[in-house]
């Protein structure tokens, strides 16, 4: 098998846990939205959101990997210390998650990736 | 500072999707002998025994993040002065620059191209150490 069709493989795979790894993302989000001053669960919704956007990056499904650092880009600030985490940041979370979810269903991998 | 043959790297990343592409990218299409951490603590487990030419860190990681994990390595008296490259995202000049002022030789932005990241790696080595 040539390394490329073994990196695709890979690939695929991630592309069929990618529901039961929403799922997740979705739980988290849904912890912080009960408790939205709570920072064990702004960063455990964070390093979920991190390691999509980072594995999805390297297989090549470029927008999934946009948005989900669209996320990350909400939570920053918070997570840096520089403002106090709060309903309205928890809040505008939630359209770029639903963005992120219907990528999900069918990401689209650029077409020169490998 | 190292000098010589690039052959022996530590990774260390927390992602198993990118670790298993990185694993194959450097081993099978860079020809590299690669030992991968999942944390900053487990790397600082592994690194003397492993004796590596080269430490690749994931700067984000859950617990001791890349820096940090450096850092600490660095207190080991045989990886004081081993090369270092972060690999991230955030890779804005000035961001480049923190790196650098931390000990790194390069940084490799993500997401990596697979089938580029060893050449790329080697290109850095070349560049900054030799060999």
């Amino acid at each position: 098998m040539a390394d490329s069709d073994a990196l695709q493989l890979i690939a695929e795979e991630f592309v069929r846990s990618l529901p039961e790894r929403m799922d997740d993302v979705d739980a988290a989000y849904l912890a912080l939205k009960q408790d939205s001053s709570n920072s064990d669960l702004m960063n455990d919704l964070y390093h979920k959101v991190h390691n999509l956007a980072g594995s999805s990056g390297t297989f090549g499904f470029r927008q999934f990997s946009d948005l989900a650092r669209t996320i990350l880009n909400i939570l920053e600030p918070a997570i840096k210390g520089e403002v106090q985490l709060d309903d309205q940041i928890v809040n505008s979370v939630g359209p770029q998650l639903a963005e992120l979810a219907k990528e999900a269903a069918t990401p689209v991998q650029i077409e020169d990736w490998l | 500072m190292a000098d010589g043959t690039l052959s022996k790297i530590l990774y260390v990343e927390d992602e198993p999707d990118i670790q298993e592409v990185a694993r194959m990218a450097l081993e099978l299409v860079g020809g590299f002998t690669v030992t991968i951490c999942s944390s900053g603590e487990e790397a600082l487990a592994a690194a003397a025994d492993f004796d590596p030419d080269l430490l690749l860190l994931d700067v984000m990681m859950p617990g001791m993040d890349g820096p940090t994990t450096l850092l600490e390595l660095r207190k080991i008296a045989s990886l004081a002065n081993k090369p270092a490259i972060f690999m991230t995202a955030k890779v804005q000049p000035h961001e480049v620059a923190e790196y650098k002022e931390l000990g790194a030789i390069d940084v490799i932005p993500k997401p990596f191209d697979p089938m580029n990241l060893s050449a790329n790696i080697q290109e850095i080595w070349s560049a900054n150490i030799g060999g």
